[in-house]
């Protein structure tokens, strides 16, 4: 069954809480368990705020994802805003720009089996993670 | 708007406080519930205040911060805040994204809560440790209850 990505644009409180919603909801359908599904969620939930704080709009996109003998769910969080100048530290624990939580991005990873990051000063952020079945 | 108000409630029981959400944390939902609850400690001081979010599905970082802060208020008012019904997911993803949860006192259910506010009630009923054979018990008790036992007899003060 071909699954067609969902795009959830990311640019103000309430868009986060859709972002949550959907991932909770796709990765159910997936097949995760109710607390793998929480950790993708909180996962999303962190890369939507990162792009409402720092780049003030972006989008999610949520996708089904196959692999020899496995399934899983893809997430891409994405924005044109500034992007991370300090990409290695901003990867360190406990790294914050100012703010208590940081960029949350070490627990992101921490929770999801697959993470890549692109980020370009001046032209944005591109965040992928990805979660096996 | 009513399912708000149904969302989030805070019933008293045995002298103590339980505050109950029943919803996913929205920014709202939380203002309102911390709203109802300060009014409540302040109405009924409390011993306890023990909120149950066994119902909650799910919490991100920020609205675990955002319901940390509404304990904190709490305590600053004189009651002892108990967090009770964490689901494991939330647990797990919580704590690998470095959520503060240092000195947050917790239990697994409103009983066990209730239970344990119940235990040291009747250690400060104890009107004094008169004994003092053993002076490491002692410090240790003096240790743990030094908060509880600023009180001071000032008899018509409060009359």
């Amino acid at each position: 069954m071909p699954d067609r990505p969902r795009h959830i644009p990311i640019g103000q409180e309430g868009d986060v809480a859709v972002a949550i919603m959907r991932a909770r909801q796709q990765s159910q359908e997936a097949g995760f368990d109710v607390s793998t599904s929480c950790r993708i969620a909180t996962a999303v939930s962190e890369l939507a705020r990162n792009i409402i704080k720092y780049a003030g709009q972006g989008e999610i996109i949520l996708r089904r994802v196959t692999a020899p003998g496995t399934s899983g769910i893809e997430i891409r969080a994405q924005d044109q805003g500034p992007g991370i100048s300090d990409l290695e530290r901003a990867m360190e624990d406990r790294y914050s720009t100012g703010r208590s939580l940081g960029l949350g991005l070490p627990g992101v990873r921490r929770l999801m089996d697959e993470f890549d990051i692109k980020t370009e000063a001046g032209a944005g952020t591109r965040v992928t993670i990805r979660k096996w079945l | 708007m009513s399912e708000k108000a149904a969302s989030a409630y805070v019933n008293e029981f045995e002298g103590h406080l339980v505050g109950s959400v029943q919803v996913e944390l929205t920014e709202s939902v939380l203002d309102n519930f911390r709203e109802h609850l300060l009014e409540a400690v302040q109405r009924t001081r409390p011993m306890g205040v023990i909120i149950d979010v066994s119902a909650v599905p799910f919490m991100d970082v920020q609205e675990f911060a955002q319901l940390r802060r509404i304990l904190n208020m709490t305590a600053l008012m004189g009651g002892r805040p108990i967090l009770v019904g964490l689901q494991p997911g939330i647990v797990a993803a919580l704590v690998e994204m470095d959520a503060d949860v240092e000195g947050l006192e917790t239990a697994i259910s409103v009983e066990q809560a209730v239970r344990r506010l119940r235990v040291h009630e009747k250690e400060e009923a104890v009107p004094e440790l008169e004994d003092t054979e053993d002076e490491e018990d002692m410090a240790d008790a003096n240790d743990a209850e030094q908060p509880q036992q600023v009180e001071q007899p000032e008899g018509q003060k409060d009359a």
